[in-house]
């Protein structure tokens, strides 16, 4: 068996691409995420509002932050400090929305609970559940959540197997009366949850890709030197 | 008057124009594609107006007259839960 130059083996092995150097990345990029723009809030409820205001102090405050950072010409110790500074105003009002926003939820599932679950007499709601157990959920169980919230207040306010329900089932009718009673807090609570997982979303992101670049800014370039030639004495 | 506007195309073009800019932020929202990272604008906006121009006069409009302080020192005192959570990771 013949053994192949060395010329030869190279030329016979299968070819890939060329491999390219790692693209350098400047740590100066900063990308402002488009989907935590505060357009991107639904609805015009006082939670709406809410994150509304506390996302555009963050996009303000990341669009600030990115521009300053472009400038190469500005120190990066400095543009450290003027960015935390900046970032933790922007957290601050992130944090009293969500605060703002919960305090909404709390109120918001009182009412929902007040509206489907009104106090019925104990010995009523009994009798409906004793009634619905005997009569089965199927032979209209779902229209008398619907047109008598007493009903559905006997049926939801104790264990489902009372009424012939499990526990999905339960559930399956809770959502049946809301929807019928509490339709627009119901509403009002959607809108204020979603608005709440867009200020944490939000915080949360720009933390996670900020916060690296700040350590990165803060330590002066001195410092770095002093690393390496310590490295190269060591 | 009110019928010789009514079919004059540059006037009719500047209500339609204004009926848009006038859309409120939560209206505007509708029309973000999450998926596609990008506005998706119906048919019948206007050529005039500039969506990142309407969507940025609107996020001016919403925001407080003064909040040129990038450069004040971090408050000091309570330090709400992400500012604690940044903080740390600064450490």
């Amino acid at each position: 068996m013949t053994e192949k130059a060395p010329i030869d083996a190279a030329l016979a092995a299968p070819r890939g691409r060329p491999a390219r150097p790692p693209r350098r990345e400047s740590n100066r990029n900063i990308v402002v995420p488009i989907d935590h723009h505060p357009g991107t809030v639904r609805g015009d409820g006082p939670s709406a509002q809410s994150a509304r205001a506390a996302m555009t102090a963050m996009h303000d405050a990341w669009t600030r932050i990115a521009e300053a950072a472009a400038d190469e010409g500005i120190d990066p110790p400095r543009l450290a400090k003027a960015a935390q500074s900046a970032m933790e105003r922007a957290l601050t009002a992130a944090d009293r929305a969500t605060s703002a926003i919960d305090g909404r939820v709390k109120e918001l599932e009182t009412a929902i609970a007040a509206a489907v679950q009104p106090r019925v007499d104990p010995t009523l709601a009994a009798e409906v559940r004793a009634y619905w157990r005997e009569k089965g959920w199927a032979n209209g169980m779902v229209e008398a959540m619907r047109e008598d919230v007493r009903t559905a207040s006997a049926i939801l306010s104790a264990p489902g197997y009372l009424s012939g329900l499990d526990a999905e089932r339960l559930d399956t009718m809770r959502r049946i009366a809301v929807d019928a009673h509490a339709r627009e807090h119901q509403a009002a609570l959607d809108e204020a949850l979603h608005a709440r997982r867009k200020v944490e979303t939000a915080s949360g992101r720009m933390i996670e890709l900020v916060a690296p670049r700040l350590r990165e800014w803060a330590e002066p370039e001195s410092e770095r030197l002093a690393k390496l030639e310590a490295l190269g004495r060591g | 008057m009110a019928d010789d506007l009514a079919s004059d195309p540059v006037y009719v073009e500047a209500c339609r124009e204004a009926a848009w800019a006038d859309l409120p932020l939560s209206e505007t929202a509708r029309h973000w594609d999450a998926a596609e990272r990008r506005f998706r604008w119906p048919e019948g906006w206007p050529e005039g107006v500039d969506p990142r121009a309407h969507v940025q006069a609107r996020i001016d409009a919403a925001r407080p007259a003064n909040n040129d302080s990038a450069t004040d020192p971090p408050p000091s005192g309570h330090v709400s839960p992400s500012v604690q959570r940044l903080r740390e990771m600064l450490r």
